[in-house]
């Protein structure tokens, strides 16, 4: 009776383990427009702190809100960068590079730079050139 | 007199105007892991690279956490685990085109280039060499290259409960579109 019971046990455990295992090995990347925003700031200063102060350890890995004025718009292999810059350096121009989920592309087309934005995003670091941002969305 | 006058003024000339920087903020690296247990890829189209044609020099900048995977929890080892992307955010090279002088930018075409240089991952160094193409096109540089990483160089321990599905040697591909850099 008590092999019985261990037996079914084990088997339970087993099924558990090879659930669980399957669900974590298949789970699906975050749904980026719908993350919350950890933190809230402008280009500017985020891009300042990042390039002289050495900050970026706390914006990397987050959720942002940023906002402020971007001048440019690149496309590149279907994906849509706003650029937001402040300096010059080795890479040319130096800011905050956000790219967009590609279902802002046809939006991103009509827009207009060079006005006041707010901006969802997942930022994955400075590179000692820009502040990095993935993944964005608008906020409305 | 004169002829050297004009000479002079040429090859001044040919220097300004090819002593040009080539840049892109959107270059396309890749590495490949396969072994009978998984194919594991992962693709980071965010990477900053410069060449100087005038010394040779390539800078490669590459952030850890815009490698994407098809696996959420690939990804999620990934940084936590095995490059420790908090501590370590940036991977990069800094070298030179081995066989710069056969570039010559007036000379549309591809060809073959050899880069060797320092390649910085996880926080430790080695030099490493790749051999590539250089599509050399009117308003800028098509550059290609392969070659080989262990991470076990690069102190990155995989644990024994994957390390059969982690090949002993990664695949990088490098592709990236190189424009003037406009002064």
């Amino acid at each position: 009776m008590i092999k019985k019971i261990l037996f079914s046990i084990l088997i339970i455990g087993l099924v558990i383990g090879a659930y669980a295992y399957f669900f974590m090995y298949h789970k699906s990347h975050p749904d980026y427009e719908n993350l919350e925003v950890e933190m809230s700031i402008g280009a500017q200063e985020l891009f300042h702190q990042c390039k002289n102060e050495g900050r970026a350890v706390e914006y990397t890995g987050k959720t942002l809100e940023i906002f402020g004025i971007p001048q440019e718009l690149e496309s590149y292999d279907s994906l849509m960068t706003l650029i937001f810059v402040y300096d010059q350096g080795m890479f040319g121009a130096e800011g905050v590079r956000v790219t967009f989920l590609p279902k802002f592309n046809e939006k991103l087309s009509d827009i207009e730079l060079n006005t006041e934005m707010r901006i969802k995003a997942f930022c994955t670091g400075y590179n000692d050139s820009d502040v990095v941002l993935e993944k964005a969305s608008f906020i409305q | 007199m004169r002829k050297l006058i004009i000479i002079s003024v040429f090859a001044l000339l040919s220097t300004t105007l090819f002593a040009q920087k080539f840049i892109t903020k959107n270059g396309h690296i890749r590495f490949y892991s396969e072994t009978p247990m998984e194919t594991i890829e992962a693709d980071n189209k965010q990477v900053n690279a410069a060449y100087d044609h005038e010394s040779g020099m390539m800078v490669f900048k590459v952030l850890m956490k815009s490698f994407e995977f098809e696996k959420a929890l690939m990804q999620e080892h990934f940084n936590e685990n095995y490059v420790e992307s908090d501590e370590y955010p940036n991977a990069t090279f800094k070298g030179n085109v081995v066989n710069n002088t056969d570039i010559e930018l007036g000379k549309l075409g591809e060809l073959s280039v050899k880069v060797k240089g320092t390649l910085t991952i996880h926080g430790v160094s080695k030099e490493v060499e790749a051999d590539g193409s250089m599509d050399i096109q009117k308003d800028g540089i098509h550059a290609i290259a392969k070659f080989m990483i262990k991470p076990a160089d690069f102190d990155i321990k995989i644990p024994g409960a994957v390390v059969k599905n982690i090949a002993e040697e990664i695949e990088v591909s490098i592709d990236v579109d190189l424009k003037k850099l406009s002064k």
